[in-house]
């Protein structure tokens, strides 16, 4: 029946990759650019943000020229698909162990690391099993659990805001600025992951503004909150904070009385959106083995990931200076290759059709 | 329309009547000859329950094919224009859709050989409001009827209310020694042909002794046996049925039981009552909403008061926690012991009281409730805020209008219990997400169960206007994604409003 076609609309697409743009950036860019250039940190965070915008176009633009041609098996697109599973395998763990750090610290102190991390794997696993359309529907209604309360989020911690946290401006120094540009656009370089889902299109030609859409309320929600913690904690503080942002929904102070404290509450925002980051990784982790080896052995394939990506995310856990090693990988290597290989996909295809064309 | 007239040839008339109710099983039509010296062919046309078919002789139309049987058909034709039998409400058709139309009212149409007209006799017609009260899905506005045992009965009941020619009533026998009588009905042109022959196609994969209750077809055709969760709506209504048609779903009656089944169904349509539509949409909207708001306690409550009392007591503000302190002070149980406790109690209490005739399942709720909960309480077993938690949760249970789509939630309320009493916040953050996953991929004879909240671009939307709110009736212009992809269109203004 058409309504069943393990298909995914463009919407759904959108709003798999709005947690890509959402879910590691709010947790790490907030820290990671306030330490670098302070205040500045925002004008980087806009010009990353507008990277990556360019990025995700240079990869709709390449989509578009890849439109009914079937990429055949070769040299090349192995070693293509052996670069996203490695990528994706070693996202999947660290927004894995980023999600049990979250747990660990507001939800549940006391419980073993390894049963939460077991506890998670099964049900990303469970997630994949259940297939690409279902998961497309599931994140397609969790998108409101997690717009809506950041929405209230922001709402409740507008009157602890102090602008005058906000200046002095434009005081950082050339090369910081310039490196903490880079990685705000690394951090919104998830549109790389977009060709995974190409062939699980339904309709391509809203896919355009579906992107965009949800581009501009990830990277919306990155700069607005970044505005709101600068502003209220103020850039000495929040260059030290670790999940700044779930620091600022312990401000947040609810009608009612019911509660006292929210942060444990609102930290599912950032539970449901690094859950769903976790399995988009995973599912291009499986998706780049089904390129490696046989299709027909999804189901292995996706206990396969799991058990790699539980593994990895306890390493990840136990040592801290493993996911320096994998950052600095990602920046310096990772994300450059690819978006260095999307550039030439296209310049490549670009040439064949305009001879195409000539002939 | 061609072809549309009625002619004096008799077979021809009954070939073309019987192809306006092709597929309909309970539309009888009976060819007799009337007369032994110059015999009169004629044909009799009836809704199967709406006819008093078993005794022509003392009713109306007996008399009347009594009156013809010496006539020839010049004579039986001038006696029928003159209405020498005086009868009140006599019609005559020339039009073979005016005679359908006139059958679907309940009354009997009578074809003669030789007469190019048709007569509408009155007959016992349908089946009045002395059918059966609906003891289940009560309603503050509309109508009480509810389905009977006989689906004969209850295949006329849905015909009152439907008479159109699309309306299509496919039998079918199940139970190799029960012989039970099974109706598929459905609106031509409306429904989704692929779902009827899906249905069908379960229908036929199975043999069993005997079909006793549409349940047992229920679990027998369903997709996904081990989900909780109902992949069929059932109703009791007639009114909703005829709903459920007009959307373009299908309806399966089964005999000796009063219970129709519904597909496609998706988790909003559990979540609706037959006077969402009779009443005003503020009010019907303000209902769901309390609906939507009870299921999420109905499945949530009992695991985030142990995830919360347990785990993250430095959430809840200080007043409260003493509050909560106190009141458990002196409990020997641990508060998940002292939970299950209550929860058990009170299922125990639910069966008791369904099982025990009427009156005395009412005194049994009202004995359980007040009597051994106070007592409990007095005597130190339980806590009072349990009895509160476990109370609210019962009662928002009972707000889910549909009995099976409640129980799904009763079912999964205690693996979220004791998710929320090991892992905490964390632990019932996990049965939500696992149950959601599982919902997101079930369907229901291919729709999938999360309609309208997920793959609502299918329409752009538009099936969101009746789910958790409920738009005016004027703007719900488009039939659910259920209905033929080319037929959606069910509501449009005559003349500029």
């Amino acid at each position: 029946m058409d309504l069943e076609n393990e298909k995914l609309s463009s919407r759904q697409v959108g709003r798999l990759l709005f947690y890509d743009f959402f879910a590691l950036p709010t947790l790490l860019l907030p820290k990671i650019l306030t330490a670098a250039v302070g205040i500045d940190g925002f004008f980087s965070l806009v010009i990353g943000a507008l990277l990556g915008y360019l990025l995700l176009l240079l990869v709709l633009t390449w989509l578009r020229c890849m439109e009914n041609k079937k990429i055949e098996k070769s040299r090349v697109t192995a070693w293509l698909a052996a670069g996203y599973w490695f990528l994706s395998i070693f996202a999947a763990a660290y927004a894995m162990q980023r999600l049990c750090g979250l747990i660990c610290t507001y939800l549940i102190q006391e419980t073993p690391v390894w049963l939460v991390m077991g506890a998670l794997t099964i049900l990303a696993v469970y997630g994949l099993c259940v297939g690409t359309e279902s998961r497309g529907r599931m994140y397609e209604l969790l998108f409101w659990f997690v717009l809506v309360p950041l929405a209230v989020l922001c709402l409740l911690s507008v009157s602890a805001l102090e602008p005058e946290h906000w200046a002095p401006v434009a005081q950082a120094d050339g090369s910081a600025f310039l490196n903490s540009v880079f990685v705000a656009a690394a951090c919104f370089s998830a549109s790389l992951s977009l060709p995974i889902y190409a062939e699980l299109l339904a309709d391509r030609e809203r896919l355009g503004s579906a992107l965009a859409r949800s581009y501009l309320l990830g990277s919306g929600s990155n700069l607005l909150l970044f505005l709101l913690l600068t502003g209220i904690f103020g850039v000495p503080t929040v260059a030290r904070m670790d999940d700044a942002v779930i620091q600022l929904s312990a401000l947040a102070k609810m009608m009612g009385g019911f509660f006292e404290r929210q942060d444990a509450l609102l930290c599912i925002i950032w539970f449901l959106a690094l859950f769903a980051y976790l399995e988009n990784m995973l599912h291009a982790a499986v998706w780049s083995m089904g390129r490696l080896g046989k299709q027909q052995a999804q189901q292995w394939y996706v206990f396969g990931a799991g058990s790699i990506v539980y593994v990895l995310a306890l390493v990840f856990y136990r040592y801290p200076s493993a996911v320096q090693v994998y950052g600095t990988f990602c920046l310096t290597l990772g994300v450059p290759f690819l978006v260095l290989l999307f550039c030439a996909a296209l310049v490549v295809s670009k040439f064949f059709k305009s001879q195409k064309g000539s002939e | 329309m061609a072809n549309d007239t009625i002619t004096a040839n008799l077979a021809q008339n009954k070939r073309r009547f019987a192809e306006i109710f092709s597929d309909c099983a309970d539309i009888k039509m009976v060819m007799m000859q009337l007369g032994t010296q110059t015999p009169l062919r004629c044909m009799v046309a009836y809704i199967e329950i709406a006819a008093d078919a078993s005794g022509y002789g003392s009713s109306e139309i007996g008399k009347l094919l009594g009156a013809l049987a010496d006539k020839t058909a010049q004579e039986a034709g001038q006696f029928l224009e003159e209405n020498s039998r005086g009868m009140t409400d006599l019609v005559r058709y020339t039009k073979l859709r005016d005679a359908a139309a006139g059958l679907l009212t309940g009354d009997m149409i009578l074809f003669v050989d030789g007469v190019a007209q048709a007569y509408k006799i009155p007959d016992r017609g349908y089946p009045g409001m002395g059918v059966q009260q609906t003891e289940s899905e009560k309603v503050t506005r509309g109508s009480n009827e509810g389905f009977s045992d006989s689906v004969k009965v209850n295949t006329a009941l849905i015909r009152k209310r439907l008479q159109a020619t699309e309306l299509k009533n496919v039998e079918r026998i199940s139970g190799r020694r029960t012989a039970t009588l099974v109706n598929l009905m459905y609106m031509d042109g409306i429904a989704r042909k692929e779902v009827l022959e899906e249905l069908l196609k379960r229908m036929g994969t199975f043999e069993i002794d005997g079909i006793l209750d549409s349940g047992m077809l229920e679990q027998l055709t369903e997709e996904r046996w081990a989900s909780p969760f109902p992949q069929f709506q059932t109703t009791e209504r007639p009114d909703r049925a005829v709903h459920a048609l007009l959307e373009g779903r299908i309806v399966l009656l089964c005999d000796h039981s009063p219970s129709a089944l519904i597909v496609p169904a998706d988790c909003n349509s559990f979540m609706q009552a037959s006077d969402d539509y009779y009443n005003r949409p503020q009010i019907a909207s303000f209902e769901r909403v309390i609906r939507y708001l009870a299921a999420f306690f109905a499945l949530s409550l009992p695991a985030l008061y142990l995830a919360l009392i347990n785990f993250h007591t430095s959430l809840l503000p200080t007043n409260l926690l003493l509050t909560f302190a106190q009141a458990r002070a002196g409990v020997p149980f641990s508060s998940l012991a002292e939970l299950l406790l209550m929860e058990f109690g009170f299922e125990l209490l639910r069966e008791a009281g369904v099982r025990l005739p009427g009156t005395m399942g009412n005194t049994i709720g009202i004995v359980g409730g007040l009597i051994i909960g106070t007592a409990a309480v007095d005597a130190g077993l339980v806590s009072p805020i349990v009895v509160i938690v476990v109370a609210f949760t019962a009662l928002c249970s009972f707000a889910v209008p549909s009995e099976e789509f409640a129980t799904a939630f009763r079912l999964l309320k205690f693996f979220l219990i004791l998710l929320g009493a090991w892992l905490g916040l964390f632990g019932y953050l996990l049965g939500i997400l696992g149950i959601l996953i599982h919902l997101s991929g079930l369907y229901s004879f291919g729709v999938p169960y999360l309609m309208p909240f997920a793959a609502s671009t299918a329409e752009n939307g538009t099936q969101l206007k009746d789910s958790v709110l409920r738009f005016p009736l004027f703007s719900l212009v488009k039939r659910p994604v259920y209905a033929k992809k080319s037929n959606r269109i069910r509501f449009r203004w005559r003349d500029k409003h």
